[in-house]
């Protein structure tokens, strides 16, 4: 299960510039100038809120997820995988 | 891999057993789906032209509860809350992406933005006279 520590260990790794909603921080990813992806981190003091919905909106599988969060996928690994899914334009 | 049975009583391997919660749980989440219709978004000042399909899933000890058309998903530790964080997060991802220069969203977020405009609206009036 992705938690509320990974989700914001996956906003630092993908320098994802955060933003103030109503219940949420919404973390957006920027590429080249561009938004490609966007999510929401829950507020609350607890570290283990389930955040497992992470993986979909940064178009990933949840390993891949994990692998964000817990360091084997760097950011430009995700910056291909996301060229190759077509969210990066050419 | 396989079950084998040792005078008539079987015993499987760990891989049998993974494999059975594994769809013991794929299968709790399957039962457990439902569609939550999101009906309005007051007192927000924002207009819902049409309902907001939120399908609800157990996931951990919570639920997530997810806008598939738009792929804009929250969670919350009861169904309630999930639907709850959900249309907040809807609002603000509204406004986030409505917010940014033209040009400057990607293929992904341009095309939920334009899903989220079929489906919502600020009420400019109301949210004048809230400032006030």
């Amino acid at each position: 299960m992705l938690t509320k520590t990974d989700a914001e260990a996956i906003a630092r790794k993908l320098k994802a510039e955060m933003r103030q909603g109503r219940k949420h921080d919404i973390a957006a990813i920027k590429y080249n100038g561009q938004t490609i992806a966007h999510f929401g981190i829950r507020r609350g003091s607890r570290r283990d809120q389930g955040h497992d919905y992470v993986s979909g909106q940064i178009h990933v599988s949840p390993r891949q997820a994990t692998n964000l969060a817990q360091c084997p996928m760097s950011f430009d690994q995700w910056i291909v995988l996301m060229r190759e899914k077509g969210y990066i334009k050419p | 891999m396989w079950p084998r049975a040792v005078s008539g009583v079987w015993f499987a391997s760990r891989d049998v057993l993974d494999e059975i919660r594994s769809l013991r749980t794929d299968l709790a989440q399957r039962v457990g789906t439902t569609v939550v219709p999101i009906t309005t978004l007051a007192p927000e000042p924002f207009q819902l032209l049409r309902d907001i399909p939120a399908v609800v899933r157990p996931a951990g000890d919570g639920f997530t509860a997810t806008f598939f058309d738009a792929n804009v998903s929250s969670a919350g530790d009861s169904e309630e809350e999930a639907v709850s964080n959900l249309r907040s997060l809807i609002l603000d991802t509204f406004e986030y992406l409505n917010s940014e220069p033209p040009g400057t969203l990607g293929p992904e977020p341009k095309r939920q933005l334009g899903v989220l405009r079929v489906f919502l609206k600020p009420i400019q009036g109301d949210a004048d006279e809230d400032r006030r």
